[in-house]
Parts: C-alpha cells; structure tokens; sequence
C-alpha cells in the first residue's frame, strides 16, 4: 500500500525552540524516536544527521512562545495568539485551498517561562528558569493551547505529546477536547504515534481510490477506520453517486491491512434482488445432490465467511425477506437448503442506502440496529465538498484519456469555475459522467473549456424520485450535430485527398484504412447521438437512462420497420473495426450487442446469476 | 485550606523544579529520546553516520555530571518534602523554636513512619547504581568494529543502559508530587 504521508504540528517549548548557530538536538531526537520527518520553516534549522527511511509522519516544530529564539538575559513568554495562528494556516487556511489540512495536532503540557539565566542556559540551550507555577498541571500553558485550539477548530484532532505523569491531567485533557495523550517517553514512539493518527488523525485515503482531502470526507474516513477496527457491521449512508460501494471497499480493505490478513475480494451483492423464493438458497447455498438435477452451491454468506460481505441497497430489500436476514444477523448460523447441519459463521455486513431508513415502514427497525450496530458512516454529497472537486476532475480526465492517450488534457479556470458553481445533485458519479462525456466528445482538444462541459440539471423535490431534467448548456441538438458535423469535416477531408484517380480496384485494396476508418468514427458518431436521443427510464439511479438500440438504429437508418436482430448485427458490423476506442455509450452498447445472450444492459438481477459465480475484485 | 494548599507548594516547588529539571528535561527529554533515536539506527529504521558516537559522546556521557544532581536530590528529598518544612512558613514559623522543634521533629517521624521514604530513596538509589554500571560496561566499548558494521556487544549494553535509564526515570516518577499531610 503506498501511504500519503500524514502532516501533523507539534507545539512544544523545548522541542520548538530555535537554537542559534546550531541544530535542535532535542528535536533531533524526538524525531529520531518517533521516525518524525521535518519540514523546514522559516527560521528554524532542520536536523541533519540522519534520514528516515519510512516516516510515520512529516512534522512542523512551533515553540508556542516568544521569542522563538532566545539567548541568555532573554525573557520567554508564551503566545496564544501566535500558536492559533500557525494552526489556522494548517486547518482551515489548508482546507479552503483544497489541501491535506493537519491530520493531528500535538500539545506539550509544560511551557517553561521567564528569564533565560546562564545556568538554565547551561542545562538547556535557550531554556528559561521557569517561574513559580509553570510546573503545576492547574497552570499548565498546554490545557490553555488545547482550550482555545479546541474551541476555534473543534473538529481538528488534538493529542497531548508530553513526559509528564499522565493521570496529572487525564481529566483535564479529555474535559477539554483532546483525543488521548502519548507518552513522550514510551518505548513504543513510532508505534503509539501510528496508532493515534490511524485511528483519530484525519488522513486521506493512501491508496487514492477515494479522492478528496476536504474535512467532510476525511471524517467520514477517519469514522470508517474506526468502524473497521470493530468488526461489527457498518451501514453507509448518503445521496446517490456519492460512493458509498467505494467507502465499502475501503473499510474492507483497512480491516485487512489491521489484521495483517490476507487481501481478499470484498463479496458484492443488491440486496434488492433477493426474493423469498431464492432467499435461503442465495444466503445459504444448496446442498450437493438435494434432489435429481440440482447441483450444490455455496450461498453468499458462506463465500463471504471470516469476512466482509457489502450489501447494496439494503432499504430496498423485500420486506418479506427481512424477517430471515434478521434471523442470520441474530443467529450468526446458517442452514443450506436440503441440509441438516447448522454451520457458525463469521461475517461483517457491510450495507449502504441512499433512503432515510428511519423513516421506511417497511424496513424492520430491528435489522436497521443490527446492521449498524458497528457504526453509521455518512457520505457527504459533493456539494459540500466542493474543495475536492478539483482533484476529482483531474482524476477522471486521465481515467478518461485512459491509457492510449496521445495527449494529457488539462482543464481550464473557467471550466473549473463552471463545475465548482454547480450543485450537483447527482454528486460524483455525475461529475465523472460530466467528465467523461466533455472528454470523449473532445478528443482532440488538449484544454477543456466551459463550452465542452454539460451540465444535468436535476429537479429535487423527492430525493428518491429525483429525475435528471437534462438541460445543456446550449441546445442538445446543436451539441450532437456539431460532433456529427466534425466526423462528416474529418470524413470528407480524407476522401477529398485521396488519390482514386490512378488506383485500380487491386491497387484500392488494403490502401483504404484511413478512409475506413474515417467513415467507420462517422457513423460511430451518428450512432451515438441516435442512443441519446433515443434513451429512456432515466431515473436518479441511471441518470442518462437506458440504450435503446433498435430505436437508435432505426434513427440513424432511417427504416421505421428494422427487427432487432437486424439492428444487433449492424451495429456489432458498426462497431467492430473501433471497439478499442470506443467511448463509454457505445463500449456499452457494443458489450450488449457482440453477447447475443445478453438481452438488457441492465444489471442481471440476483437470480439470473449463473451458479459458477464471480466475485467482484478489489484492487 | 487554600492557603495551606499554597504553603505547601511553595515549599515543595524547589525540590519539584530540580526533580523536573533531572527527570523530565534531562533524562526523558534528552537522554531517553537520544536512546531511543539510536535504538531506530541500531534497528535500522535510521540511516546516517556517526550518530551512535554522537550519543554516547555527548548525551551518555552527561551522565557522570547529572548523576551528582540526582544524588543532592536524593539527599534533600526527605527533609525538602517533609511536612515539617510547613513550620518554616507564616503562620506556623511564628510559633515558640522550642515548641517548633518538637513539633517539627513529631511531624518529620510521622512523615518517615506513615510512608515509604527511605524506600523510594533506596529504591532511587539501586536504580541509579544499575545505570551507573551499565554507563561502566557501555562506554569502554566501541560502537563498530574494524569493518564500520555495529559491535553486538556494543547493541546488548546499549539496550541494558536504556532499560536503565527508563528504570530510573520511573522510580523517580514514583516520588510524591506534593508535600503530603494526610
């Protein structure tokens, strides 16, 4: 796993100080034990005699008094002010600018103050005596740091880092907002440091499958890392499109990293396609030879046995089947049908909805207990994370580029401006499909600008019959003829200066490729247009709807009288000669129609599986 | 009660100061920090030259002028933490010397029989004397060989020395934080 490197600020007088002429040995130290890695401010030295081969974390030293640097006859006085400011920067400065805010802060609890004298000079370089009280935990300079640090920047986690007796001030601390308290002097630095950033330290996700640094997402993930460490099941809730089956793998994932287990695929099912028909032998499996032609089948949650099985779409689960999912999630046992024996299992239910569960009759508020019993993550939708949506754009430009790119496009301020101006109510998945689609319709333009983007205007009155009302930016048919129009400009061009003239039909053969293939990207076009004028059930689950592809065809055909069968083959014929560069409505479209056993592109509900299954792997 | 809270910790504050000059900036801040840095190099979780050398010459080596610090404070313990410094303190020092000293000295054998001060002072000292035959063993002996590769001899005294050290912080950590009274 590659690890994003977590930033965190240490307030301390001893280790933040500045020594003149010379490195911070104590710092040194302290980042030696701890396996800190420094980055350099203004002003103060960085330490040098060694290098950190694997970092816990990079460090900013802030001493929390004035001033930074302090000779003999110098007098130290603690500075609040300036100690909120240098969080500031690092918290909410960070997280308006769409950067990797803090993902800690630790507080020293003993600011020694007062005059710095040759002896205490001599002890310590650029320490002061000390004045009567600074020792005293009532008096400690770190519980007010943690005060107003806490009550400016409440959500900003905060630890205490200190050598002194921790039950002087255990109450203290944990009154007054700070997460736990690491012993400088434990033995186990690195280790203890890891642990509190894991599990209290806002990080972003190392792997950056989950893109974002903005403060919603990473507490999200940060109560997720929680979850996970528990071991009971997680419900994930939010809007549509935000990522809940992603924030499902990450938990996965995590819990393997934490158990130091082996990596395994997350099992993946739509709770909304079980029936109780099919119930007990899609959970349960099937016992070899139950009766004459059936043959045995290991049930989903003895698949997911000793680990995670996610379950889409948990509200929409049949309010018959419930009663028997309840029972599982009791019982922790399961029986296969045509079985007698009882089998334990091991599992951690992973749900998501997009529905208030809360308020759902139908859906029995006991399971909705049991399936968060380890916690609820709510995902934030997009709009209010709007500081991420430029390292989302960026991501899934290159995702769109894929890996054939010739050029690496960027996007211009303007078209940023335009996306971050937007609600989204459709959040990430229709920001990618937003992307995807100024990509794929632009291919060869290397700056996207306003005019590539469109935007799906939602209408949002019933958050769970949201219905996209598609409105672009200029008129839809203009949009498509203008594609067209360039595939005819590029087609044309190409047949204007080939040279038949002197070619004979031998000669003609084979030499044709870029005409063809000209011709071929033309009518690609032609049909892609024809599929979005012709799509249907657009719903807020599918927000482009579905490809009707007889009508499509029948479109560009021009014959109202086409069978299907027909359709199926030119297009396949269509398609073939570019099905490596597709865009992703027509890759659709040529899955659905090169598999003659495939009748929707619709996903194949639960009990159309077909019994040697696949399980959906994470990478 | 406020005003005997304040007695007390004006008259304990200076043996506090010392103890937290010794324990928590020397030996913690210092020295224990320096150990467990150069038990990352020895790990090799660090990389670099000359640390270890840097270590024992510098922050190990501090010892044998920090240990004499320990020593007076060791010494000072049982009379600057007695509750009978409080005679010494308004309003109490106003009493007749006679009377003072009787008391005082009633007042200190309370303070010895009710709780275990010459056994934190003994244990103090044990501690002390592990670190200083450790400080002994470690310091005659080099850190790497002849070939630049770390001396395992060097690596057992070195751990020895550390669990010492944390030994002696500990024990000193066990000493009262007040003046105790009850």
């Amino acid at each position: 796993m590659s690890l994003t490197i977590p930033k965190v600020l240490i307030i301390d007088d001893l280790f933040g100080r500045d020594v003149p002429s010379r490195y911070n040995r104590e710092r040194e130290n302290l980042c030696g034990k701890f396996l800190l890695s420094e980055i350099p401010q203004k002003g103060i030295s960085k330490s040098s005699r060694f290098e950190i081969s694997d970092p816990v974390a990079h460090v900013v030293f802030y001493r929390g008094q004035i001033p930074s640097t302090s000779g003999v006859g110098a007098v130290v006085e603690n500075d609040l002010q300036s100690s909120l400011e240098i969080v500031r920067a690092g918290w909410s400065d960070a997280l308006e600018k769409g950067e990797i805010p803090w993902a800690m802060v630790l507080l020293d609890l003993c600011f020694y103050t007062g005059r710095v004298t040759e002896e205490s000079n001599r002890r310590t370089l650029g320490m002061p005596e000390g004045r009567p009280g600074d020792d005293e935990p009532s008096n400690y300079f770190g519980l007010t740091l943690l005060d107003a640090i806490h009550q400016e920047f409440p959500e900003l986690p905060i630890f205490i880092l200190s050598s002194k007796p921790r039950e002087e001030v255990s109450l203290e601390f944990s009154k007054r907002g700070a997460l736990g308290f690491i012993d400088r002097s434990d033995i186990r630095g690195p280790e203890l440091l890891q642990e509190a950033l894991w599990h209290h330290g806002l990080l972003p996700d190392p792997t950056g499958e989950i893109v974002g640094n903005s403060l919603q997402l990473l507490l999200a993930l940060r109560k997720a890392r929680q979850a996970a460490k528990l071991r009971e099941n997680v419900l994930i809730r939010g809007e549509l499109g935000t990522g809940k089956e992603l924030m499902a793998k990450y938990i996965h994932r995590v819990s393997s990293t934490a158990n130091s287990s082996k990596h395994e695929e997350l099992v993946t099912m739509d709770a909304s396609h079980l029936t109780p028909e099919m119930f007990s032998s899609e959970m349960f499996g099937i016992k070899p030879r139950t009766a004459t032609g059936v043959d045995g089948n290991i049930g989903w949650i003895e698949v997911a046995n000793g680990s995670d099985l996610f379950l889409d779409e948990v509200a929409n689960m049949r309010p018959d089947v419930q009663p028997g999912f309840l029972r599982v999630l009791q019982n922790r046992k399961i029986t296969p049908v045509g079985s007698r024996k009882t089998k334990s299992i091991d599992v951690r239910f992973i749900s998501a909805s997009n529905a208030f569960l809360e308020n759902e009759t139908k859906f029995k508020p006991d399971l909705l207990d049991r399936l968060r019993l380890g916690g609820t993550i709510w995902l934030p939708p997009l709009r209010e994370r709007k500081t991420d949506i430029p390292l989302l754009v960026e991501g899934f430009i290159r995702e769109a580029e894929g890996k054939q790119v010739a050029m690496r496009r960027e996007i211009t301020p303007e078209a940023l401006d335009l996306l971050m101006n937007h609600n989204w109510p459709g959040n990430i998945r229709e920001l990618r499909t937003c992307i995807f689609g100024a990509v794929s319709s632009h291919p060869d333009v290397e700056h996207l600008v306003p005019a590539h983007i469109q935007l799906i205007n939602y209408s949002v009155q019933d958050p769970k019959n949201i219905i996209p009302n598609i409105q672009l930016n200029e008129p839809q048919t203009q949009k498509q003829h203008a594609k067209i129009s360039n595939s005819i400009d590029d087609f044309l061009e190409i047949m204007n200066s080939f040279n038949f003239d002197h070619l004979g039909k031998n000669q003609l053969m084979g030499n044709l490729g870029d005409l063809e293939y000209s011709f071929a990207w033309f009518l690609a076009r032609y049909l892609n247009a024809s599929i979005d004028e012709t799509r249907k059930g657009q719903s807020i689950e599918n927000p482009k709807g579905n490809i009707l592809y007889t009508p499509a065809f029948t479109l560009i055909a021009g014959d109202p009288y086409l069978s299907p069968d027909f359709s199926k083959k030119q297009i396949r014929r269509l398609l073939e000669p570019l099905k490596d560069e597709l865009t992703d409505d027509l890759l659709e479209l040529y899955e659905v129609i090169k598999d003659p056993k495939k009748k929707s592109i619709k996903k194949h509900p639960i009990n159309k599986l077909p019994r040697k299954r696949s399980i959906r792997r994470i990478q | 009660m406020n005003f005997l809270g304040d007695c007390m910790e004006d008259i304990s504050s200076k043996w506090q100061r010392r103890r937290s000059d010794f324990n928590h900036q020397w030996l913690k801040n210092r020295l224990l920090s320096a150990l467990d840095c150069g038990a990352n190099f020895l790990q090799g979780r660090l990389q670099g030259t000359g640390y270890l050398e840097d270590v024992i010459l510098i922050e190990v080596r501090e010892w044998t002028e920090r240990r004499k610090d320990l020593d007076e404070l060791l010494n000072d313990f049982e009379y600057e933490m007695s509750p009978s410094r409080l005679l010494d303190t308004p309003p109490l020092c106003d009493w007749e010397p006679n009377i003072k000293s009787v008391i005082a000295e009633l007042i200190h054998k309370l303070w010895i029989v009710r709780y275990p001060v010459k056994e934190w002072v003994e244990t103090a000292r044990k501690a002390v004397s592990e670190v200083n035959q450790e400080y002994d063993f470690l310091t005659v002996i080099n850190p790497t060989n002849e070939n630049g590769q770390v001396n395992f001899e060097f690596i057992s005294h070195y751990e020895l020395f550390r669990a010492a050290c944390r030994s002696l912080s500990k024990t000193i950590e066990k000493f009262p934080h007040q003046v105790l009274v009850t």
